[in-house]
């Protein structure tokens, strides 16, 4: 597991190596650097202050200011190129696994999508990625400075002085146990009080998208109280984690206190024998205070690195699940499709388990209509997501024009084959671009399509008609609107195989008989194949299959499966005789 | 309104506040002690032999300072994490109590995103304002205040006066750099959450996408917004590493000049070592203060300006400010509606979106509503709960205008189930009774069973007490619809309302719900919006809107005869299936 994430790790980092090392030398640069400032304030007390001159063999405490002025810029500079080529590294890397992971998602075919809610996608790609950037920030930029700067603090005191370090270092293990335990305790009124966060934000956005039911039902006071009562939970759990967060500087300062009173404690009763003079005694405190720091930020940065690892974990789990990429490049490129359709023993199930279509094997000829009648569940859906090959069959074959549409290529067969969904989706961009979707149409096409579906009736009405610019997932149009929109898309993209899924469900009759006027005569030259529950709008069909538990049970045209008094003779008996009801 | 809010929540957490500014006063006074200790310390190490138990002495003090401190921090710290949640839980609460309580025509002008933001960016800045000023700004003044006391008095004007003009230096830098970086802030969170809208509209839309065969379009897209959060998240990070490279240059220059003029002080006998060595320690509590400066001025004002959007907010209008002119308290009202000559625009459009609307309904009576998409159906709904304001003696329920009758009542006596079926993530039984507590079990049961969907509903894992959303558990737009049908069941008001809510369901479903709610509307009156003339046929009277008008009313035989739009409505639905069984 563990190996599996450092490989992971080098597998997203390793075109960033040479830089990485340069960021590694540049680091070891300032470190140097930085433990020299502290070591000429010494030189400075210990001969020239203490001592009493301004001058010692032709230097002199101005000349060793200057000194001390100029390193200190230089490790500034350097500071800052450093961190600009590690922000630089970090951007990139996160920017690469966001564009690999977006891809993957569009390629991953609907299985893929099935079995991974959005909201999973979106954290992925969107915050996991970003989780990554704080893994160069933090370990490669910080971390490996400071592992820098306590093994050189370290040696040069103990360079200065072997027992007084030793000494010194008792604090250490002290450091290292209550930054880690507090940081623990910390981290997790962290994560406990950003769940309720979530619970919070959550319940926020929907009582603002429920806002109306909210109202008309006058819940105002109930939701005002879980509101108050949630509120109140985040609160509570918010307001204890000030004590830890002041708790590690604190503690840190009283050990840091004791480090010093060792220090000078050993050096006045001089313990151990030890020798000192008062300018090594100031490096002393000056070292110990320098290594405080980079100790508390390595264990701070610690959950982080945990938790890069865990997003990066997450993010190739993903990407290394290569059997459910789409393969759009290879296949036959048939661009016209004469439009016949052949089901030969189709098998097919969502999870290699329970068949929802059970040895399907039907023809439907060019320019033929044909209307898939069933209950919910019976599959018809599934057959429409079949011939698109958003699925693949487990057994049987499916062909289009004779040729096995796992031979051709995805792209010719989708751009050959158009499907109106139950629940179309608008993106939010203008109306023209919605019926576009990217695809090589002129202007004069879409409103053409427009007329078709009859949807001009209400885009006219719109501020900028076809330029509209329609709100995140098309909330400003009710369903029926989208609908139109999709079938003027459909119109617009002009396939050889039409299948319209239950596609008229929420239109007024008007409206609706508009369109179908379309679909009849733009299905005259097309295979169509329609799924409704009204049996009213496929009484015109040239052939109805009546699926019952992933089976075909019947088929023939109206008049023939009314006469055989079977299975669609009694649901279409059932609705006539309520509607008829009325009337006798 | 957000001054009151504010002004109130000082006023209940005064003597916290005190106490809170009261600790970082005390706790960056004590800061300034240990520097002194040791500077004396340093001088005492001189002559060790003779200073033994003074020095003692001192480091006790030393220790004993620090263990202090601990106690201080931790009650500052408190109290500073405790106060500005205090604030945004206020303001939170006061904001959504607000917003439930908004005419539904002020609220439509802005986007849920939007609303959203408030609650969540918004307040968070006024938080991060408070925090800031009484966390950060404090310690600046204090620390201002003290240190710079320390230094002068303990040991040198001159000393003092050097040291601190790069620092002056470094916030005036700061300040710049910090305008910029918050800039390219702003950039990077747009370009951010336009990237978030992106990913989130392509993983919704992948079908519609694969259809279209659209993948390679929409990634060569993410790209190019991917590139555009790259290039702004890289330009704040360098202006912050600007900012830190900018304090450290000053903060190296302060010590640097210290180094020289100390050390000839020292030497001119003006100044002790140890003073010398304090000096250097007070400019380190300096660090803080002056890397804070521009952040707290940068906070304070986003909270501001996060501070007037609430504001704006906060002024919009309520619907229960129409109380003080309401006559009728009467609380039960029976369904007697009254609608006379009413027209409506929505605010901002032309077009009427209904026009001369008459209608009278009685008690008891079923109201059968049919038209076209757009044709003011649900605007009419709309207005009988008072959704959006109607002029006077326009509509009237039990006699009343509704103008005179209070929202709140309004509305409990008109149970009405909207077109959208929205669920909450809540149990089952939650979204029937919409979180109020006065039904049990039984009645829900009931309601569920009254609605058609108690089977599918005790089939699932915990039943009603089911979670929507949890684990799986996904409900179809008609089980939805269903379940926002069975509130019309546990309510008991006098006038029921369905506004298309039976589009998603079968034929069968549909029409054993039907006599269900024939017999629940037995003695109510009853408002059946619908695109199908088997929803609404029953009906004691039919309205037919086209474009917001009436241009047809009467029963299902009298439209008929009537041979206008209904009648072509019918054929459509009915005829056409007839005729093709003759044949």
């Amino acid at each position: 597991m563990k190996n599996k994430t450092l490989l992971r790790t080098y597998k997203m980092s390793k075109s960033h190596i040479k830089t990485i090392m340069l960021v590694v030398v540049v680091s070891l640069v300032i470190t140097a650097l930085e433990l020299i400032n502290p070591y000429l304030i010494k030189i400075v007390i210990d001969d020239y202050i203490s001592v009493g001159i301004y001058e010692k063999g032709k230097i002199t405490v101005q000349m060793i200011g200057m000194a001390y002025l100029f390193i200190a810029a230089m490790i500034c500079i350097l500071d800052f190129i450093n961190s600009c080529i590690t922000e630089y590294v970090g951007q990139k890397v996160v920017f690469d696994l966001r564009n690999k992971l977006f891809k993957y998602t569009q390629y991953a075919n609907t299985t893929f999508h099935d079995k991974t809610p959005t909201g999973k996608l979106f954290v992925r790609i969107a915050n996991d990625a970003e989780d990554i950037s704080a893994l160069f920030k933090d370990v490669i930029s910080t971390i490996i400075k400071d592992v820098i700067i306590i093994i050189a603090i370290i040696s040069m005191m103990l360079y200065l002085n072997v027992k007084l370090s030793l000494i010194s270092f008792v604090v250490i293990p002290f450091i290292v146990v209550t930054s880690y335990f507090i940081t623990r305790a910390l981290n997790k009124a962290y994560t406990h009080s950003k769940s309720i966060r979530t619970r919070l934000n959550t319940f926020l956005a929907e009582s603002i998208y429920g806002i109306k039911l909210i109202k008309i039902f006058n819940r105002q006071i109930e939701k005002q109280h879980e509101c108050e009562k949630t509120s109140k939970e985040f609160f509570n759990s918010r307001k204890i984690t000030g004590i830890y967060e002041g708790l590690l500087p604190a503690i840190i300062d009283v050990l840091q206190d004791v480090a010093i009173i060792i220090i000078v404690g050993a050096c006045v009763n001089k313990w151990f024998s030890i020798e000192s003079d008062v300018g090594l005694i100031y490096i002393f405190i000056i070292y110990i205070k320098k290594l405080f720091e980079p100790i508390t930020r390595i264990m701070d940065n610690i959950e982080v690195v945990q938790d890069s690892f865990v997003s990066i974990n997450k993010i190739y789990d993903i990407l290394e699940k290569e059997e459910y990429v789409e393969d759009l490049d290879t296949g036959k490129y048939v661009c016209e499709f004469k439009g016949k359709i052949e089901f030969k023993n189709v098998w097919f199930s969502y999870d290699k388990e329970n068949y929802v279509l059970k040895d399907i094997s039907f023809t439907i000829h060019p320019h033929e209509s044909v209307a898939l009648v069933g209950k919910t569940g019976s599959g018809k859906t599934t057959i429409t997501n079949l011939i698109n090959r958003f699925y693949d069959i487990d057994k049987g074959k499916i062909l289009i024009d004779g040729i096995n549409i796992k031979d051709i290529n995805l792209k010719c067969l989708r751009k050959n084959v158009g499907v109106i969904l139950q629940d179309p989706y608008i993106f939010a961009r203008n109306i023209k671009d919605n019926i576009k979707l990217n695809a090589d149409i002129s202007d004069k096409v879409v409103e053409s399509s427009l007329k078709l579906s009859s949807a001009n009736n209400f885009i006219n009405k719109l501020p900028g008609k076809f330029e509209y610019i329609a709100s995140q997932r098309g909330e400003s149009f009710s369903v029926g609107e989208k609908q139109l929109i999709a079938f003027s898309r459909i119109f617009a993209h002009n396939p050889s195989i039409f299948i319209l899924d239950e596609a008229t469900a929420n239109i007024d009759t008007n409206t609706e008989r508009v369109i179908q006027k379309s679909v009849d005569i733009i299905s005259k030259e097309k295979t169509s194949v329609f799924i409704a529950h009204r049996l009213s709008t496929i009484v015109n069909v040239d052939k109805i299959f009546v699926l019952n538990q992933g089976r075909i049970i019947e088929s023939g045209n109206h008049n023939q499966l009314l006469k055989s008094n079977g299975y669609y003779s009694s649901l279409y008996n059932s609705y006539y005789t309520t509607l008829a009801k009325l009337d006798k | 309104m957000m001054r009151e809010i504010i002004r109130n929540t000082i006023k209940q957490n005064k003597y916290r506040i005190i106490i809170c500014i009261l600790f970082v006063g005390i706790n960056i006074y004590v800061l300034t002690i240990p520097a002194k200790i040791i500077g004396y310390i340093i001088d005492l190490l001189y002559n060790i032999q003779s200073n033994e138990e003074i020095i003692v002495t001192n480091l006790i003090y030393l220790i004993s300072i620090g263990l202090f401190l601990v106690l201080v921090r931790l009650v500052w710290k408190y109290y500073v994490t405790y106060l500005p949640r205090i604030f945004e839980m206020n303001i939170r609460n006061s904001l959504f109590s607000h917003l439930l309580r908004i005419k539904v025509s002020k609220l439509q002008e802005r986007k849920n995103g939007e609303l959203m933001s408030y609650f969540v960016k918004d307040v968070a800045d006024i938080r991060a304002a408070i925090y800031n000023m009484i966390s950060y700004g404090t310690r600046i003044i204090f620390t201002l205040v003290f240190v710079a006391y320390s230094m002068i008095q303990n040991i040198n004007l001159h000393l003092t006066l050097i040291a601190l003009t790069p620092l002056v230096i470094a916030a005036v830098l700061t300040f710049n750099i910090r305008k910029k970086m918050d800039k390219n802030y702003q950039i990077s969170q747009e370009s951010f959450t336009e990237l978030s809208e992106y990913i989130q509209e392509s993983t919704d839309a992948i079908r519609t996408i694969k259809a279209y065969h659209g993948e390679d379009e929409q990634i060569k897209h993410f790209i190019s917004l991917n590139n555009k959060v790259k290039d702004s998240n890289y330009k704040v990070a360098i202006y912050s590493s600007m900012l830190s490279m900018c304090i450290n240059i000053c903060f190296g220059l302060s010590y640097g000049l210290t180094l020289i003029f100390g050390s000839k002080l020292v030497l001119d006998g003006v100044i002790t070592v140890g003073s010398f060595i304090a000096f250097n320690t007070y400019i380190a509590l300096f660090v803080g203060p002056v890397s804070w400066m521009a952040r707290v001025i940068s906070k304070y004002r986003n909270g501001k300006l996060a501070y007037n959007r609430l504001e704006s907010i906060l002024k919009i209008e309520l619907e229960l400010n129409d109380m003080k002119k309401i006559k009728s308290h009467e609380s039960i009202l029976k369904g007697d509606i009254l609608i006379k000559n009413l027209s409506f625009n929505y605010p901002g459009f032309i077009d009427r979106a209904l026009s001369d609307i008459n209608i009278n309904i009685k008690q008891g009576e079923t109201l059968g509503v049919i038209g076209k998409i757009g044709s003011g159906k649900s605007t009419l709904m709309n207005l009988l709960v008072k959704l959006y304001p109607v002029g006077r003696d326009k509509i009237n329920i039990n006699g009343i205008d509704i103008n005179d009758i209070p929202t709140d009542i309004l509305r409990e006596n008109i149970c009405y189930i909207t077109q959208d079926n929205f669920l909450f993530s809540a149990t089952l039984k939650e979204n029937i009774n919409l979180f109020r507590d006065e039904y049990d079990d039984e009645d829900i049961k009931q309601s569920i069973k009254n609605s058609i969907i108690y089977d599918e509903i005790m089939n699932l894992p915990n039943n009603i007490h089911t979670v929507i959303g949890e684990r799986g558990v996904d409900l179809s737009g008609g089980q939805k619809q269903r379940i926002a049908i069975s509130r019309a069941f546990l309510n008991n008001s006098d006038i029921v309302i369905f506004d298309d809510t039976f589009s998603a369901l079968d034929n069968k479903t549909e029409q054993k719900l039907l006599r269900n709610i024939k017999k629940l509307v037995k003695n109510k009156t009853c408002i059946i919006v619908s695109n199908r003339i088997s929803d609404i046929k029953h009906a004691d009277k039919i309205v037919v809107l086209d474009n917001g008008n009436i241009v047809e009313s009467g029963t299902h035989r009298e439209l008929l005869e009537a041979k206008g739009t209904y009648n072509k409505f019918y054929e459509e639905q009915a005829i056409k299936v007839e005729d093709s069984i003759l044949n």
